[in-house]
């Protein structure tokens, strides 16, 4: 049997187990109550008939009595001897009155008298007397009995004497109701007797039962052939069971007299049948009992079992937070114990591993699997309460820069330094600051739309404003943010946070404060692809054009050179900075396209220009695809042919992070340029990952300082420290150092201190057109030496 | 109970014709001599002998004394009370009906059995008590001794009847008779079929 508990089981256990023995003693007290029942209704059967014997002997004396005080009597014999019947008559009617007997008789074989007190014929009599006489002479102790004319009875017979015995008094009693009703009260039995003479059928003489009964047993009788007298028999009369003696009272040649003593059976087993039923009533009311028993028992000993299984179930799902009760002192109070020192241990090593799974070490913050789980749950969240919500990434600028310039250890503690600052700035309750990867941090803002995070976002950078003091050093943090919300941007977390890095990288691009992806920054969306069919388009049909920014000797403020800057003006959309399409262009390979074209015009304008007297070298920004393409020195070359140009008049800047996508193609490509005699630079330097050493290795000549490190140089003591350094170990091997991100005369100024050799920023201009650099190159020229009173070199 | 024929035999016959005397030995049907049983002789002529004056039967330790008497007819019998209780004799014999109601000592009357015949006696107190009287119209008769012999003496010679009676024979009140020649003194044997 499947049990669903342990309560049941123990339940149905004990419960069978009690019904067993409850079914088994009641079918072995009913067995016992009918054994008994019987046995002692034959024992009834068998007093009654001692009874009855008993009775008959009883009956017999007193007959016996009444007979011999007649036969004693003188008169009575006088009688006798005068042979007078009417006297002997009366004198025997008058003993028979006196004991209450049915019949007497005188009867004196020597005289040949016969006297009978009943009407009964002489004749029937005279032939039966002499047989009860001579039985009576053998034994006078023994019953005797006779049929006269159908009807039983119980005789006794008595001598006169006189001395000499001259006659017999017999005197009798009837086997009738009365005898039966006698016995019947005695033993409490049945009693029917039925008697058989000569050839007549048996037939009932007197019975305590009904007629219809009596007729039952007259036909029983009637067809058995012989009666066992020794043992007792089962009648069944009507529907009742009667335990029954045959009684052999006498028995002749021809006469037979019976009495049947019986006893109803159920009559008997009545008395224990109400014993029976008391049993079953006992029984019913011990096994209610019972079963409230085990039933509490098996709750109090698999209760405690369940509540463990809801324990552990609960661990299962993770909860730890209820309490297992340890009270009890038993083996279940051990178990109990037990649960819940397991519990608080799984609680403690769960904790210390989701603290490793969802937590960053270092700064104490969560990280971006935790990050991840909680934009999930907040998105989740959003759907319900229809709010928006938007997430910030901040990237440090030039922190590898920093990293390894001022060590791993100062890096992690800026990290940590910066991870406090950023959570200063949130609502502890609500928003999640995360750090996603080194040096980059995202925060969850839940109902907060796209402005509202752009409005807190200005609010971070402004926190970071004030530089960050460490170790006695002051670090000015400046970053990238961008920001992506939920759902207008995208529903899903993972591209929710690359939206957001993407828009990051457009605003660290831009470095002009936090800036909320748009679709065209996404390279895969179908704005992009158009704009990316129609880039290929904008070439031939000259929409592409270049603006340049000059590069200016910080001593002498000569413009040395110009960076070409492309611009594309779309029929459409307008002017497009080259933010919004220069990455679609490098992952599609249309940008070898665009720089051959900017090689070929910047060759040109400076033909162009040269012409005009201005000896001004263009520089043009190359991308990671040309640097692995081996032919583009060879394309480069055939441009300059065929533009007449020369190589002086060119030259070509690569970032760090181009160089470093395949550093040994790329060398071999820079060294061919170089070969070719084109001056290499390199751009954005400090915000990729190149090392000096390595620069070292590579034919430039020019090292370009990344403007974040720039523009507050003056003010903070770590970029001034970065950027002397960089212009220190630049010059140690033979490198010039141009500094972009020149925005003022202050920040010149200390340049020029630090001995940088050229700079570029807004302060001279910002990118203007090409057809514009004449105008603006005759009005530098014609100013010289504007600020040169502020400048103690520059006087020189 | 055992019922036992009687029969009688008469073994010899020998007597003398005067003053003759007749000796008879009484047994039972197995041989053994038989007492009490009364053996008389009756003639043709007249009995010369007047019968005795009177008997005496005592009534002793509750008994009657004798068990048996033998009393020729008109004989009178005493039934002196020689026990300190009283008795009431009685008999409803037809040889004699009369009582004797309750006395002690010797009734004032004796009884006259004037009829042949057996007498049963009883007493109405004491119903173990009984006695027989055989009447016999004749001088000549006695009873057996315990050795069972009767001696008849001064018997007339001639033919006569010889008869016997005894109180317990098989057949009730049957009395043997044989004829008998006196001539000298003679003894003769019976056997005589009794109750046990």
């Amino acid at each position: 049997m499947q049990f669903k508990s342990l309560k049941s089981r123990i339940s149905v256990i004990f419960l069978s187990l009690i019904l067993v023995i409850q079914v088994l003693s009641s079918i072995a007290i009913k067995l016992s109550i009918d054994k008994n029942a019987r046995r002692s209704v034959n024992q009834q059967l068998e007093v009654g008939e001692r009874v009855f014997l008993n009775l008959l002997q009883n009956n017999g004396e007193s007959l016996s009595v009444g007979a011999r005080i007649l036969a004693a009597d003188f008169g009575f014999k006088a009688a006798i001897a005068s042979n007078d019947h009417e006297t002997i008559l009366s004198a025997l009617i008058n003993h028979q009155s006196r004991i209450n007997a049915d019949i007497a008789i005188f009867y004196s074989p020597n005289q040949n008298s016969l006297v009978i007190s009943e009407n009964l014929s002489e004749s029937e009599v005279s032939e039966k007397i002499s047989e009860v006489i001579y039985t009576a002479k053998s034994d006078a102790q023994k019953n005797n009995f006779t049929i006269f004319k159908n009807q039983p009875y119980q005789l006794v017979a008595v001598p006169v004497k006189a001395p000499l015995t001259i006659g017999w008094v017999v005197m009798g009693f009837k086997i009738n109701n009365s005898l039966a009703n006698t016995l019947h009260k005695l033993s409490n039995l049945e009693v029917t007797f039925i008697s058989q003479a000569g050839k007549s059928p048996w037939h009932s003489t007197a019975s305590t039962m009904s007629v219809s009964a009596t007729e039952q047993i007259v036909k029983y009788t009637t067809d058995q052939h012989a009666f066992n007298t020794s043992s007792n028999l089962e009648l069944t009369i009507g529907d009742v069971a009667f335990g029954t003696r045959y009684v052999s009272i006498f028995k002749n040649i021809n006469e037979s007299l019976y009495v049947v003593l019986q006893r109803s059976i159920d009559e008997a087993t009545a008395p224990f049948q109400v014993l029976l039923l008391n049993f079953l009533i006992l029984s019913i009311v011990g096994m209610l009992i019972f079963i409230v028993s085990i039933l509490y028992v098996s709750r109090i000993v698999a209760q405690p079992i369940v509540e463990l299984a809801n324990t552990a179930r609960k661990l299962e799902e993770g909860d730890y937070t209820f309490n297992v009760d340890t009270s009890r002192k038993d083996e279940l109070g051990k178990l109990s114990s037990a649960f819940s020192s397991m519990r608080t241990a799984i609680a403690d090593r769960e904790k210390s591993i989701t603290k490793l799974a969802y937590w960053d070490e270092m700064t104490g913050l969560p990280n971006r699997a935790s990050f991840m789980k909680e934009l999930s749950n907040a998105i989740n969240k959003s759907d319900v309460s229809h709010e928006p919500l938007s997430i910030l990434v901040m990237n440090l600028d030039r922190f590898k820069q920093i990293n390894n310039v001022l060590g791993h250890d100062f890096g992690n503690q800026l990290l940590h330094a910066v991870s406090i600052r950023i959570s200063q700035v949130f609502r502890k309750d609500n928003d999640l600051v995360a750090r996603v990867s080194g040096d980059e941090f995202a925060v969850l803002l839940p109902a907060t739309d796209a402005n509202i995070a752009v409005n807190i976002a200005q609010k971070l950078l402004q926190a970071f404003e004030k530089p960050i003091e460490l170790d006695d050093n002051f670090v000015d943090i400046t970053a990238g943010i961008g920001i992506a919300s939920y759902p207008v941007h995208s529903n899903q977390i993972e591209q929710l946070l690359s939206f957001a890095e993407v828009a990051m990288q457009v605003s660290k691009a831009q470095k002009s404060g936090p800036v909320v992806f748009q679709p065209s920054f996404d390279v895969g969306s179908n704005v992009n692809l158009t704009l990316v069919s129609e880039l290929k388009k904008s070439i031939h049909n000259n929409e592409l054009s270049i603006f340049v920014q000059p590069k200016v000797d910080l001593k002498s403020r000569v413009v040395t050179s110009v960076e070409a800057l492309i611009r594309w003006r779309h029929p459409t959309r307008g002017m497009i900075f080259p933010d919004q399409f220069i990455p679609f262009a490098e992952q599609t390979g249309l940008i070898r396209d665009i720089t051959l074209w900017m090689i070929a015009e910047a060759s040109k304008l400076s033909a162009s220009w040269l012409e005009k007297g201005m000896s001004i070298p263009i520089a043009v920004n190359i991308s990671a695809r040309d640097l692995i393409d081996s032919d583009f020195p060879n394309k480069v070359a055939e441009i300059l042919k065929s533009t007449g140009s020369n190589t002086s008049l060119i030259s070509l800047e690569v970032t760090e992070s181009s160089i470093m996508d395949d550093p040994h193609r790329a060398k071999q490509t820079l060294l061919q340029l170089s070969q070719m005699g084109i001056k290499l630079a390199i751009d954005d330097f400090g915000t990729g990952y190149s090392s000096l050493s390595y620069l070292k290795e590579l034919p430039v000549s020019e090292l370009k300082i990344d403007k974040s490190f720039v523009m507050h140089v003056e003010q903070n003591q770590n970029d001034r420290i970065i950027v002397n350094s960089t212009i220190e170990l630049a010059h140690n091997m033979g490198l010039h150092v141009v500094a972009e991100g020149v925005e003022n005369i202050e920040v010149w100024k200390s340049l020029q201190e630090m001995g940088c050799d050229y700079g570029q920023g807004y302060y001279m201009t910002k990118p203007i057109p090409a057809c514009d650099f004449e105008a603006w190159y005759q009005q530098w020229t014609q100013v010289p030496l504007i600020y040169s009173t502020l400048s103690p070199n520059s006087i020189n | 109970m055992k019922h036992a024929a009687l029969s009688l035999f008469l073994l010899a016959t020998s007597f003398q014709l005067h003053a003759a005397e007749l000796t008879v030995q009484v047994n039972d049907q197995a041989g053994n001599p038989l007492s009490n049983a009364v053996v008389y002789l009756e003639t043709d002529t007249k009995p010369s002998r007047n019968p005795l004056v009177e008997a005496n039967i005592d009534q002793k330790n509750k008994q009657f004394w004798p068990f048996v008497s033998v009393v020729q007819v008109g004989t009178s019998v005493n039934f002196p009370n020689k026990d300190s209780v009283r008795h009431h004799v009685y008999s409803f014999s037809p040889a004699k009906v009369f009582e004797l109601k309750l006395y002690s000592g010797v009734p004032a009357k004796p009884v006259i059995f004037d009829k042949p015949g057996t007498v049963i006696l009883g007493c109405n107190i004491h119903d173990n008590m009984l006695a027989y009287i055989h009447i016999v119209d004749t001088p000549y008769f006695g009873k057996s001794d315990v050795n069972g012999i009767v001696k008849l003496t001064d018997l007339p010679s001639g033919q006569h009847t010889l008869k016997a009676w005894y109180y317990a024979t098989v057949k009730e009140n049957f009395i043997t008779e044989q004829k008998v020649s006196i001539k000298n003194n003679e003894t003769l044997s019976l056997k005589l079929e009794t109750h046990n």
